[in-house]
């Protein structure tokens, strides 16, 4: 359905979008990809974010294929700091091929800016997961936690993959229990086909572009779209906190790591 | 290894407890003292202490406590494991006084931080000579419980916002050691806090006892929906099924007793009721948010070696409007921004799943408690009373009152059963019978019948206000 768009959150993007150059050429989500997304924090959007065009973070995921389906997710996530460094995780998912693509294990790494003044601590956190039916073991550091879930599942990082296959519009909503960066379990999430929009002529010099979007609500999540364009790809993730974007003139994909052992 | 099963997590629709509840609880902690047990490490050793600050946490706002439109499963397994403070008190509803009266157990008036800013003081009509302006910073004979704990043996760590004045801290603080997370808004700056808490809780090596203070940015951000609600406010819900998602509108949402000049001016008018009900649905989800990074670093401490010997206590600089009386966000005296959580919990040290729902407290008494279970003196002049008492049942003479300031000219007297509200230089004073009108929507303070109650908390106020070292 076009409806008229009432979703403002698109339009908090015209400043980031002002020189946007959609991707182009073909895209197939089930196939192996790369996508860098920077992520803008919109609730200071008129003061500070978008028009500074100030970046907390970015994000990016390369997607590889599984002969015996499903994929892997490399995912690396920065946040920018004030002060000093970096705060960055990088996870690795091996992720089923159904719609949700459920992680059934992963690992990850946080490393910590170091503060000014060394402590005697680790600047790293380690995690691993691993999922059997509904049953989730978790490990960080010496933190041991056993999560049995009632509904299926995915993870955050999941979800930037699964929305890319999406049927629009008339797809079933999906509901499932998010297990929010690998660890916080979020029930009652529901995703769905929301509605498309032209951006054309939203604002002067808007993208010529058409997207579509999945809107995604459900316990403690602030409630969120994912807009991909006509062919699939996941252009803008974006909430009333904050705002992936895929970054037009990405940076090439690095080699891919491969499976861990 | 911990087990959580989702099924347990949903909130029960547990009452509002009854006043009979109330005195049963208060007879049952007069008549049994809680013993704490030895530590691991025996009875003498010095606890440590991870004190973690949310932001815009209004009371209200946990499973635990009834409320069956949120779900906290993490605020509320700290609820279970430990004591709850039901007439918890902000001793200054807005960002900067506040978080000043929790590190030093002093009030606003006297740390010289009493607003967020000049440009605040100016909003509210008053002139910038109405407040003596020390850049935003607590001055500097009057020490922060970083200081104070560290010059007695204590690593102290800071992570996360603190806003005196810096939003995110330099790479240095008086007192503390930071665990630098930088800025930002959004989703993006509390998952750093939690993780870096959690890195350090899990990995330290140091021998001393520690004080870590994990202060979380949200739900602070809901501030922006209203701030910024041309752009942020849907106009229209995202789908017509989420009307059934949305809380009700609060009963006082239009209550508007008659108040100080000020107070009449801070009422927001920007949203229909259905932006006000979505307005709560979001706040609720970001409360939710933030559970999840609590729920991080409490598993983090769990799984250390620091378990057995730490107090957790866990409370936020204000509370949030929430549709009350036509607010949104802090600045008033009124209980939605006044009242907050306060939490305190330790295995060894006190007792589970225990409510006090009859004690009036303040985030002046958090410096007080910890220095109490750490063995050190107060600070000269802290305002608080130690909670070490009342969560240990024992019998103690309280306090009849505590006192609260609000945008620089407020004062607010809580007694037992009454709320006297006084703004300086205005003629409109408040007072509400919390126990008849706990949703405060009957001003009482010109009915002839309460003269008396009137004269008796002004005279509180007087006291309470002369004994204070106004910087």
């Amino acid at each position: 359905m076009d409806a008229a768009v009432s979703v403002e959150y698109l339009d908090l993007l015209r400043d980031v979008l002002q020189d946007y150059i959609p991707p182009r050429g073909s895209f197939d989500p089930s196939g192996h990809w790369f996508h860098h997304y920077s992520l803008y924090t919109l609730v200071n959007a008129r003061k500070l974010t978008l028009r500074t065009r100030r970046i907390g973070g970015q994000l990016s995921i390369r997607r590889t294929p599984q002969a015996a389906g499903g994929a892997i997710l490399e995912v690396k996530y920065e946040k920018t700091t004030q002060f000093a460094g970096m705060h960055t995780l990088v996870a690795k998912l091996v992720c089923a091929g159904e719609e949700l693509a459920t992680p059934v294990k992963w690992d990850s790494t946080y490393t910590m800016a170091a503060p000014a003044h060394p402590l005697k601590m680790s600047l790293e956190l380690r995690e691993t997961g691993i999922a059997r039916d509904r049953s989730i073991f978790i490990e960080r550091g010496t933190m041991q936690k056993k999560l049995l879930l009632s509904s299926p599942f995915t993870s955050s990082w999941s979800l930037f993959e699964a929305v890319q296959r999406l049927t629009r519009p008339g797809g079933p909503a999906l509901r499932f229990t998010l297990l929010d960066a690998g660890d916080a379990p979020k029930p009652n999430q529901v995703l769905a086909f929301y509605q498309s929009a032209d951006l054309k002529n939203r604002w002067p010099g808007a993208p010529t572009l058409r997207v579509h979007g999945f809107l995604q609500i459900g316990d403690g999540i602030s409630p969120q779209v994912y807009w991909v364009d006509d062919r699939g790809e996941l252009l803008f993730l974006l909430s009333g906190l904050d705002a992936y974007v895929l970054d037009a003139g990405a940076p090439a994909a690095p080699p891919s790591t491969g499976e861990r052992s | 290894m911990a087990e959580q099963n989702e099924s347990s997590l949903v909130p029960g629709l547990n009452a509002s407890p009854t006043r009979r509840d109330i005195l049963r609880a208060g007879a049952a902690a007069a008549l049994s003292a809680f013993t704490p047990r030895p530590t691991a490490a025996g009875h003498n050793v010095r606890p440590n202490f991870l004190f973690i600050i949310c932001d815009q946490l209004h009371f209200d706002v946990l499973s635990a406590y009834g409320n069956p439109y949120i779900r906290t499963p993490n605020l509320d397994a700290l609820v279970r494991n430990g004591t709850s403070f039901h007439q918890s008190h902000s001793p200054n509803p807005v960002c900067c006084p506040a978080r000043s009266c929790l590190m030093t157990g002093r009030m606003a008036s006297e740390t010289s931080v009493t607003c967020n800013g000049l440009e605040q003081v100016k909003s509210l009509g008053l002139p910038e000579t109405s407040v003596r302006w020390n850049q935003g910073k607590i001055i500097s004979s009057i020490p922060n419980i970083g200081q104070w704990l560290r010059q007695n043996g204590y690593e102290t760590v800071y992570c996360g916002k603190w806003h005196l004045p810096e939003n995110w801290p330099p790479n240095e603080i008086d007192g503390f050691t930071v665990l630098p997370v930088g800025g930002g808004e959004g989703s993006v700056v509390d998952p750093c806090t939690a993780r870096a808490s959690a890195a350090y809780l899990q990995t330290r090596t140091g021998g001393d006892p520690f004080l870590l203070v994990s202060s979380l940015l949200q739900p602070h951000d809901i501030c922006y929906w209203s701030i910024y609600n041309d752009d942020l406010t849907l106009k229209e819900l995202p789908t017509p099924e989420m009307e059934g998602l949305l809380p009700p509108l609060p009963p006082n949402h239009q209550s508007r007793p008659p108040a100080p000049q000020i107070l009449d001016r801070s009422i927001f008018t920007g949203f229909s009721d259905a932006q006000w009900r979505y307005y709560l649905y979001a706040y609720y989800r970001q409360v939710e948010m933030v559970d999840a990074e609590v729920g991080r670093i409490l598993d983090a401490l769990e799984s250390s070696p620091h378990a057995d010997n730490t107090i957790v206590v866990l409370t936020s600089d204000h509370g949030e409007g929430a549709g009350r009386h036509l607010h949104v966000q802090k600045w008033y005296p009124y209980d939605e921004a006044l009242k907050v959580p306060l939490i305190i919990s330790s295995p060894r040290r006190i007792e589970s799943g225990c409510r006090d729902y009859h004690h009036l407290v303040s985030g002046v008494d958090i410096i007080s408690t910890m220095c109490d279970y750490a063995g050190v003196a107060v600070p000269p002049h802290a305002r608080g009373y130690s909670l070490r008492p009342l969560l240990e049942h024992k019998n103690v003479e309280w306090r009849d009152f505590i006192a609260a300031e609000v945008q620089v000219v407020g004062r607010v007297i809580r007694t037992a059963q009454y709320k006297y509200v006084r703004y300086k230089d205005d003629p409109v004073e408040q007072l509400f019978d919390m126990e008849a009108d706990p949703w405060e929507t009957r001003n009482l303070y010109a009915d002839s019948r309460y003269a008396g109650v009137i004269t008796d908390h002004r005279k509180l106020l007087d006291e309470w206000e002369s004994r204070l070292i106004v910087y």
